[in-house]
Protein backbone atom coordinates (compact mmCIF):
# COMPACT_ATOMS: atom_id res chain seq x y z
CA UNK A 1 0.00 0.00 0.00
CA UNK A 2 2.92 2.54 0.40
CA UNK A 3 5.66 3.70 -2.16
CA UNK A 4 6.19 6.53 -4.32
CA UNK A 5 4.53 7.67 -7.79
CA UNK A 6 6.66 7.54 -11.18
CA UNK A 7 5.75 9.75 -13.83
CA UNK A 8 7.21 8.70 -17.34
CA UNK A 9 6.40 11.26 -20.09
CA UNK A 10 6.59 10.51 -23.58
CA UNK A 11 5.55 12.82 -26.52
CA UNK A 12 4.25 11.72 -30.00
CA UNK A 13 2.91 14.14 -32.52
CA UNK A 14 2.61 17.05 -30.25
CA UNK A 15 0.68 14.44 -27.75
CA UNK A 16 2.23 14.08 -24.30
CA UNK A 17 1.65 10.76 -23.00
CA UNK A 18 1.95 10.63 -19.40
CA UNK A 19 2.18 7.60 -17.71
CA UNK A 20 1.54 7.26 -13.72
CA UNK A 21 2.90 4.26 -11.44
CA UNK A 22 2.37 3.34 -8.01
CA UNK A 23 0.50 5.75 -5.24
CA UNK A 24 -0.33 9.19 -5.90
CA UNK A 25 -0.51 9.48 -2.13
CA UNK A 26 -0.11 12.56 0.46
CA UNK A 27 3.85 12.63 0.42
CA UNK A 28 3.45 13.25 -4.00
CA UNK A 29 1.19 16.12 -3.57
CA UNK A 30 2.85 18.36 -5.84
CA UNK A 31 5.04 15.68 -7.95
CA UNK A 32 2.32 15.39 -10.81
CA UNK A 33 1.27 19.41 -10.70
CA UNK A 34 4.69 20.04 -11.55
CA UNK A 35 5.55 17.68 -13.82
CA UNK A 36 1.83 18.89 -15.63
CA UNK A 37 3.62 22.17 -15.03
CA UNK A 38 5.94 21.25 -17.28
CA UNK A 39 4.44 20.41 -19.75
CA UNK A 40 2.48 23.55 -20.19
CA UNK A 41 5.37 25.38 -19.74
CA UNK A 42 6.82 23.63 -22.94
CA UNK A 43 3.18 24.80 -25.06
CA UNK A 44 1.86 21.80 -25.15
CA UNK A 45 -2.17 21.18 -24.12
CA UNK A 46 -3.00 17.51 -26.08
CA UNK A 47 -2.28 15.18 -23.16
CA UNK A 48 -3.36 11.40 -22.83
CA UNK A 49 -2.28 10.12 -18.54
CA UNK A 50 -2.10 6.34 -18.72
CA UNK A 51 -3.36 5.48 -14.98
CA UNK A 52 -3.50 1.73 -15.67
CA UNK A 53 -0.56 1.71 -13.25
CA UNK A 54 -2.05 3.91 -10.36
CA UNK A 55 -3.21 2.14 -7.44
CA UNK A 56 -4.14 5.18 -5.65
CA UNK A 57 -4.85 8.57 -5.69
CA UNK A 58 -6.56 11.03 -3.23
CA UNK A 59 -8.46 14.11 -3.29
CA UNK A 60 -5.18 15.90 -4.17
CA UNK A 61 -4.42 13.87 -7.43
CA UNK A 62 -8.00 14.57 -8.63
CA UNK A 63 -7.41 18.03 -8.18
CA UNK A 64 -4.18 18.20 -10.40
CA UNK A 65 -5.67 16.07 -13.04
CA UNK A 66 -8.93 18.46 -13.44
CA UNK A 67 -6.45 21.70 -13.20
CA UNK A 68 -5.31 20.23 -16.02
CA UNK A 69 -8.26 19.22 -18.07
CA UNK A 70 -9.46 23.07 -17.85
CA UNK A 71 -5.71 24.29 -18.84
CA UNK A 72 -6.00 21.80 -21.79
CA UNK A 73 -9.33 22.53 -23.03
CA UNK A 74 -9.22 26.38 -22.21
CA UNK A 75 -6.16 26.26 -24.53
CA UNK A 76 -8.07 24.91 -27.21
CA UNK A 77 -6.57 21.41 -26.23
CA UNK A 78 -7.44 18.34 -24.75
CA UNK A 79 -6.78 15.80 -22.20
CA UNK A 80 -7.88 11.78 -21.99
CA UNK A 81 -7.45 9.34 -19.05
CA UNK A 82 -6.83 5.96 -20.07
CA UNK A 83 -7.81 2.47 -18.32
CA UNK A 84 -8.09 3.35 -14.35
CA UNK A 85 -7.47 0.15 -12.05
CA UNK A 86 -10.51 -0.59 -10.48
CA UNK A 87 -9.93 0.97 -6.93
CA UNK A 88 -9.09 4.55 -8.88
CA UNK A 89 -12.63 3.80 -11.42
CA UNK A 90 -14.37 3.45 -7.83
CA UNK A 91 -12.99 7.14 -6.70
CA UNK A 92 -13.61 8.76 -10.15
CA UNK A 93 -17.45 7.17 -10.44
CA UNK A 94 -17.88 8.45 -6.20
CA UNK A 95 -16.96 12.06 -7.35
CA UNK A 96 -18.70 11.67 -10.43
CA UNK A 97 -15.28 12.74 -12.16
CA UNK A 98 -16.00 9.85 -14.81
CA UNK A 99 -18.52 12.34 -16.50
CA UNK A 100 -15.84 15.27 -16.51
CA UNK A 101 -12.84 13.33 -18.32
CA UNK A 102 -12.99 11.83 -21.80
CA UNK A 103 -11.69 8.25 -20.66
CA UNK A 104 -10.24 5.32 -22.85
CA UNK A 105 -9.10 1.92 -22.75
CA UNK A 106 -6.16 2.12 -24.64
CA UNK A 107 -3.37 4.99 -24.76
CA UNK A 108 -3.37 4.25 -28.88
CA UNK A 109 -7.40 5.00 -28.90
CA UNK A 110 -6.67 8.63 -26.29
CA UNK A 111 -4.04 9.42 -28.71
CA UNK A 112 -5.71 9.60 -31.71
CA UNK A 113 -8.82 11.46 -30.08
CA UNK A 114 -6.78 13.66 -28.59
CA UNK A 115 -4.03 14.49 -31.62
CA UNK A 116 -6.91 16.15 -33.67
CA UNK A 117 -8.27 18.47 -30.61
CA UNK A 118 -7.85 21.95 -31.67
CA UNK A 119 -6.76 20.88 -35.07
CA UNK A 120 -7.99 23.12 -37.72
CA UNK A 121 -9.28 20.95 -40.23
CA UNK B 1 -3.72 -9.63 18.03
CA UNK B 2 -4.95 -7.55 21.33
CA UNK B 3 -3.71 -4.57 22.65
CA UNK B 4 -6.45 -2.58 21.99
CA UNK B 5 -4.81 0.56 23.61
CA UNK B 6 -5.83 3.80 21.68
CA UNK B 7 -2.36 5.15 20.30
CA UNK B 8 -1.69 9.31 20.09
CA UNK B 9 1.02 10.59 17.90
CA UNK B 10 1.74 14.40 17.46
CA UNK B 11 2.83 15.53 13.93
CA UNK B 12 3.73 19.38 12.35
CA UNK B 13 1.69 20.56 9.64
CA UNK B 14 3.64 18.66 7.06
CA UNK B 15 2.72 15.86 4.48
CA UNK B 16 5.44 13.67 5.07
CA UNK B 17 5.26 13.17 8.53
CA UNK B 18 1.43 13.03 7.35
CA UNK B 19 1.89 10.17 5.43
CA UNK B 20 4.54 8.49 8.07
CA UNK B 21 1.36 8.53 10.43
CA UNK B 22 -1.02 6.97 7.64
CA UNK B 23 1.46 4.12 6.86
CA UNK B 24 1.31 3.26 10.80
CA UNK B 25 -2.50 3.01 11.35
CA UNK B 26 -2.80 1.30 7.80
CA UNK B 27 -0.36 -1.55 8.96
CA UNK B 28 -1.65 -1.67 12.20
CA UNK B 29 -5.04 -2.63 10.56
CA UNK B 30 -3.24 -4.89 8.62
CA UNK B 31 -1.98 -6.29 11.17
CA UNK B 32 -5.34 -7.32 12.19
CA UNK B 33 -6.68 -8.83 9.36
CA UNK B 34 -8.42 -6.16 7.44
CA UNK B 35 -8.78 -6.57 3.71
CA UNK B 36 -7.15 -5.21 1.02
CA UNK B 37 -11.04 -3.08 0.34
CA UNK B 38 -10.90 -1.85 3.82
CA UNK B 39 -7.29 -0.76 3.66
CA UNK B 40 -8.00 0.93 0.77
CA UNK B 41 -11.00 3.23 2.04
CA UNK B 42 -8.61 3.91 5.67
CA UNK B 43 -5.72 4.81 3.63
CA UNK B 44 -8.11 7.64 1.59
CA UNK B 45 -10.04 8.94 4.25
CA UNK B 46 -6.59 9.64 6.06
CA UNK B 47 -5.21 11.35 3.28
CA UNK B 48 -7.94 13.24 3.33
CA UNK B 49 -8.67 13.98 6.95
CA UNK B 50 -5.06 14.83 7.54
CA UNK B 51 -4.78 17.10 4.34
CA UNK B 52 -7.67 18.76 5.69
CA UNK B 53 -6.29 19.08 8.67
CA UNK B 54 -2.63 20.74 7.82
CA UNK B 55 -4.41 22.62 4.72
CA UNK B 56 -7.72 24.08 6.04
CA UNK B 57 -7.50 23.35 9.37
CA UNK B 58 -3.81 24.86 10.44
CA UNK B 59 -3.43 26.49 6.97
CA UNK B 60 0.05 24.98 6.34
CA UNK B 61 1.59 26.61 9.50
CA UNK B 62 4.54 24.80 10.71
CA UNK B 63 3.72 25.99 14.26
CA UNK B 64 0.60 24.15 14.50
CA UNK B 65 0.02 20.52 15.01
CA UNK B 66 -1.76 17.69 14.26
CA UNK B 67 -3.04 15.29 16.60
CA UNK B 68 -4.42 11.61 15.71
CA UNK B 69 -5.20 9.35 18.27
CA UNK B 70 -6.33 6.01 16.73
CA UNK B 71 -7.52 2.63 17.77
CA UNK B 72 -7.78 -0.60 15.88
CA UNK B 73 -9.55 -3.86 16.95
CA UNK B 74 -10.89 -6.89 15.31
CA UNK B 75 -14.28 -5.20 15.14
CA UNK B 76 -13.73 -1.55 14.13
CA UNK B 77 -11.18 1.03 13.54
CA UNK B 78 -11.56 4.09 15.15
CA UNK B 79 -8.90 7.66 14.04
CA UNK B 80 -9.52 11.04 15.26
CA UNK B 81 -7.64 14.16 13.58
CA UNK B 82 -7.24 17.16 15.02
CA UNK B 83 -6.45 20.58 14.09
CA UNK B 84 -5.33 23.78 15.87
CA UNK B 85 -7.22 25.89 13.44
CA UNK B 86 -11.07 27.72 14.91
CA UNK B 87 -12.86 24.79 12.97
CA UNK B 88 -15.70 24.71 10.27
CA UNK B 89 -19.57 23.74 9.74
CA UNK B 90 -19.06 20.65 7.19
CA UNK B 91 -22.46 20.60 6.20
CA UNK B 92 -21.73 24.24 4.72
CA UNK B 93 -18.92 22.45 2.30
CA UNK B 94 -20.97 22.47 -1.28
CA UNK B 95 -21.61 19.11 -3.02
CA UNK B 96 -18.38 18.49 -4.97
CA UNK B 97 -20.57 15.64 -7.18
CA UNK B 98 -23.03 18.55 -8.84
CA UNK B 99 -22.86 20.02 -12.44
CA UNK B 100 -21.84 23.51 -11.08
CA UNK B 101 -18.74 22.12 -9.15
CA UNK B 102 -17.71 19.45 -10.77
CA UNK B 103 -14.30 21.20 -12.46
CA UNK B 104 -13.53 22.92 -8.94
CA UNK B 105 -10.45 21.38 -8.40
CA UNK B 106 -10.94 21.04 -4.49
CA UNK B 107 -13.73 20.49 -2.03
CA UNK B 108 -13.96 16.40 -2.27
CA UNK B 109 -12.37 15.20 0.80
CA UNK B 110 -15.28 14.91 3.19
CA UNK B 111 -17.77 12.84 0.65
CA UNK B 112 -14.90 10.38 0.15
CA UNK B 113 -14.46 9.84 3.40
CA UNK B 114 -18.24 9.64 4.29
CA UNK B 115 -18.34 6.97 1.26
CA UNK B 116 -15.87 5.18 2.38
CA UNK B 117 -16.04 4.50 5.85
CA UNK B 118 -18.63 3.42 8.20
CA UNK B 119 -18.74 6.78 10.31
CA UNK B 120 -17.57 10.63 9.56
CA UNK B 121 -18.16 12.39 12.56
CA UNK B 122 -16.95 16.03 13.26
CA UNK B 123 -16.77 17.38 16.82
CA UNK B 124 -19.51 20.84 17.41
CA UNK B 125 -16.37 22.86 16.35
CA UNK B 126 -15.26 21.24 13.30
CA UNK B 127 -11.74 21.17 14.06
CA UNK B 128 -12.01 17.66 14.92
CA UNK B 129 -12.47 14.20 12.91
CA UNK B 130 -13.48 10.80 14.24
CA UNK B 131 -13.13 8.23 11.52
CA UNK B 132 -15.03 5.10 12.20
CA UNK B 133 -14.99 1.78 9.83
CA UNK B 134 -16.13 -1.60 11.13
CA UNK B 135 -15.10 -5.29 9.75
CA UNK B 136 -17.20 -6.52 7.32
CA UNK B 137 -17.53 -9.37 9.97
CA UNK B 138 -18.43 -7.29 13.34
Amino acid sequence: MTGGLEISVVERDDVVVVELKGSADISETTALESRLAGIFAMGRNRIVIDLSGLTFTSSVGLGSLIRAHIRCRESGGGLALVNPQPAVMRIFKTTRLNDLFEMYGGVNEAFEVIKVKGVQG
Amino acid sequence: MSSETIRELTIDSDFQQAKEVEDLIVESAETFGYDEEVLFALRLSLEEGLTNAIRHGNGYDKAKRVRIRFLVSPEKIDVYIEDEGKGFDPEKVPDPTTQANLENPSGRGIMLMRAYMSEVIYNETGNELHLVKYSKAG
